[in-house]
């Protein structure tokens, strides 16, 4: 039994660098999913390992020429993932219609994944109670099509326990997220993201008693002073490199916030009780959730990430935009216009699923650690 | 050879953005659209759709979009989005364009049963304009939109409804909805029976014809002048065939165009066709017929009109996207297929490779041109040319 604070960070740095280890221990059956709208609970509730996929850092061996050029690079990063039979060891796959990219791949792996299960969700953008109503139609089908494929069954006590394992999970991630922006929890930036993007990747029940253990026993490393990095907000879609977060270590940038679909926008928004029933309650809590820029209610996040950088003190926010992200790319301009009229200084970096010169991006960093260090 | 119909399109063109005009001055609602909305329910409460797509296409086909994108691009756009957001959101920065100064909305209307783009497209015209914004949500479907769906479309066909009367002050009629709509159920026949005539052998229309002629089906749909037109064009095409005046007479390969055309060089077609290669078929245009979703019915327009919207071309998954392929490959007698990879198209585009894969295993040919359809910058039609001729060489009529 580890009870030793700096031992869980040890676990969880060890886990983040070699998944497939850990996942090789999971004794349940494992779906698939890409995205933070696809909700972990119905998979759960099946006794099922729900896994959100994450780019790899390999180079692509087949994905690109199933698509073309032009996809964004995590898509095919996942095309190839899954076309390699590196994801054979998923029971299967469960896709919405997340971006333009993502529906083509969902399209091409549904015929091309043989006999395997795939699921697509048709997804609302928007938060109406017609829009509730219509999700909540689509995720009762969702969990029948599991309860057919894989001969079990979800019951709503089955539901109701993955819906309070999940809700458990986030607030743990929550007063996490709260601690690091308050400035009682120092970490490194990657240290950080190894943690927050297990939450996504380990057994729930598991992860969250660890992440609980690690803040209480929480004591700041002696031998890191933190306290005179430049704090740093990270924003965007996709950033899944470990590298990105290490480079920002170096030039002494620390995330204490974070605007990232599996970052603080995965967790906030607990699903609560609905007379209408288990499906309406989930589909409410995924509709309401902060947004992704794919959603179109770019306000509401830039709202959210704005109270994040006041109440963290952070010093500017670096946009990390994958490219070829129609909807990052575009709305880059606004989020950048009322970032700056709260005078948050803001960086765009654009790269692919993994950084491919860590020379540039350290330059980069560096120029604007200088930049907004001089504010301090 | 030139259809007399275009004469008439011209005027039809200039009508419209002087219409745009007329209600700007007077006052009277002007609606930003995307494609994928009804047009029929605004001609019914009287308020224009200005179809920014249009206006994208427009600023294409004048070789002009690469101009205003550099206003977007300089305010912070991505060269890498699409080309119809970058050259019409730059046109509007700039307060510039080939009719001037775009007149201001009312409102925008948006829809996302074509792409995510639109999404973001319409959050920089709405921060540009300030203006109340409406989204009309359309999930994705496998075939069509049926039960919950098709529900979920009507219900958000009526909020719309509802938000146009409350922000425009036009009371919503049914009963001038059906007039409209059954001018509309008459042009969208008509289109088809003009694209079927393509069936011909030769056929008596190029590729570039119904790309140009396009313009009422999107933006006119449910008015006396779409009508009019329409029947001018079907009229015309049969007597090409009546009188043996074809414009590729000897037609050595039929192929179809899958995805928009490269707006800013139509005249590709031209130079296939001299080459005895003719593009007798599309999937762009066919959405815009009846052939696919049938009539609207009269008995409930707005749950016929809900149906059209949630069962968009581009909102149905790759099975039907490949069964309309199929289809047309079948009627139209066609022996290859050219798929655009239109870089400013991602959700038409990126599951070509799949489905040409899939074709050539049903012993179609297919290969895959890349371009964009309103941005000329890198843009290689020798490569076009060659590529589309080598699909050719695989075998002559």
């Amino acid at each position: 039994m580890i009870d030793n604070c700096s031992a869980i960070l040890d676990e969880f740095r060890t886990i983040r660098k070699t998944p497939e280890t850990y996942l090789k221990n999971i004794d349940k059956p494992i779906i698939g999913y890409f995205e933070t709208y696809v909700p972990e609970e119905i998979i759960a509730a099946a006794n099922m390992h729900p896994l959100r996929i994450s780019p790899d850092n390999a180079p692509i061996t087949i994905g690109n020429s199933k698509i073309e050029s032009f996809a964004c690079p995590v898509s095919i990063n996942f095309l190839d993932q899954l076309l390699s039979g590196k994801l054979s060891f998923l029971q299967g796959v469960i896709f919405s219609r997340y971006c333009d990219s993502m529906r083509g791949v969902a399209d091409i792996w549904q015929e091309n994944r043989g006999k395997s299960f795939y699921h697509f969700i048709p997804y609302p953008t928007i938060a109406t109670s017609e829009s509730i109503n219509f999700l909540s139609d689509e995720l009762e089908k969702l969990a029948e099509h599991i309860s057919d494929y894989f001969n079990t069954k979800i019951s709503e006590e089955a539901i109701t326990e993955a819906i309070r394992i999940s809700n458990k999970k986030r607030l743990a991630v929550l007063k996490f997220y709260d601690l690091v922006k308050k400035g009682e929890l120092l970490i490194s930036s990657s240290d950080f993201f190894a943690i927050v993007s297990l939450a996504t990747i380990m057994d729930s029940i598991e992860y969250t008693e660890k992440l609980e253990r690690f803040i209480d026993q929480y004591e700041p490393v002696s031998n890191q002073n933190f306290g005179s990095n430049i704090k740093v907000a990270v924003s965007g879609i996709m950033l899944e490199s470990m590298q990105f977060f290490e480079t920002m270590d170096k030039v002494g940038l620390r995330m204490t916030v974070d605007d990232l679909m599996f970052g603080s926008r995965a967790f906030k928004g607990l699903i609560s009780k609905e007379k209408a029933g288990l499906y309406q309650a989930i589909a409410k809590r995924y509709l309401n959730k902060v947004p992704c820029s794919v959603k179109g209610n770019l306000d509401l996040r830039i709202d959210e990430l704005v109270n994040d950088c006041r109440e963290s003190g952070t010093k500017g926010v670096i946009f990390y935009i994958v490219t070829f992200c129609d909807s990052e790319e575009a709305e880059y301009p606004i989020l950048k216009k009322r970032l700056l009229e709260k005078k948050i200084p803001v960086i765009a970096i654009e790269g692919g699923y993994r950084i491919s010169s860590t020379g540039q991006l350290l330059t980069r960093l560096e120029a604007f650690a200088e930049q907004i260090g001089e504010r301090l | 050879m030139r259809l007399e119909a275009t004469g008439n399109l011209k005027k039809l063109i200039s009508g419209y953005y002087s219409d745009l005009k007329k209600y700007a001055d007077s006052g009277k609602p002007i609606a930003w659209v995307n494609v994928g909305i009804p047009c029929e329910i605004f001609y019914a409460m009287d308020i224009f759709p200005f179809y920014v797509e249009n206006y994208g296409a427009m600023l294409g086909a004048r070789k002009e979009a690469v101009k205003y994108s550099k206003f977007a691009e300089t305010d912070g756009v991505s060269k890498h989005t699409c080309s119809y957001l970058r050259s019409t959101y730059g046109s509007l920065l700039s307060k510039e364009g080939p009719i001037g100064k775009l007149p201001e909305p009312t409102i925008l209307v948006e829809t996302s049963n074509s792409c995510v783009t639109v999404l973001s497209w319409w959050r920089l015209i709405e921060k540009a304009t300030n203006v109340p914004c409406f989204l009309f949500d359309s999930p994705m479907v496998e075939y069509e939109s049926s039960g919950n769906h098709l529900a979920y479309q009507v219900s958000e066909t009526k909020r719309m409804i509802r938000f146009l009367e409350e922000k425009t002050g036009k009371r919503f009629d049914l009963n001038r909805l059906k007039e409209v709509v059954k001018i509309s159920n008459e042009g969208k026949r008509l289109w088809r029976e003009t694209m079927e005539l393509r069936t011909n052998h030769p056929s008596p229309l190029t590729g570039a014809d119904l790309f140009t002629h396009m313009f009422p089906m999107v933006a006119l749909r449910g008015t006396e002048q779409y009508l009019e037109h329409l029947r001018m064009l079907y009229k015309e095409t049969k007597e090409r065939i009546k009188r043996k005046e074809f414009p590729v007479a000897k037609e050595k390969h039929r192929f179809l165009w899958d995805n928009l055309p490269i707006w800013h060089d139509l005249r590709l077609f031209e130079e296939l066709a001299k080459k005895g290669i003719n593009f007798v078929t599309d999937t762009y245009t066919q959405a815009w017929g009846d052939k696919f979703m049938g009539e609207v019915s009269l008995d409930d327009p707005i749950k016929g009109l809900a149906y059209y919207t949630g069962g968009g071309f581009l909102n149905v998954h790759i099975k039907k996207r490949l069964a309309v392929l199929l289809d047309i490959i079948k009627l139209y007698d066609v022996d290859g297929v050219v798929f655009h990879a239109d870089r400013s198209c991602k959700s038409y585009s990126l599951i070509q490779v799949q489905l040409a894969d899939q074709l050539r295993q049903n012993g179609i040919p297919s290969i895959i041109i890349e371009a964009d359809h309103n941005d000329t910058r890198d843009y290689n039609r020798d490569s076009i040319i060659a590529r589309i001729e080598t699909l050719s060489e695989m075998g002559e009529r």
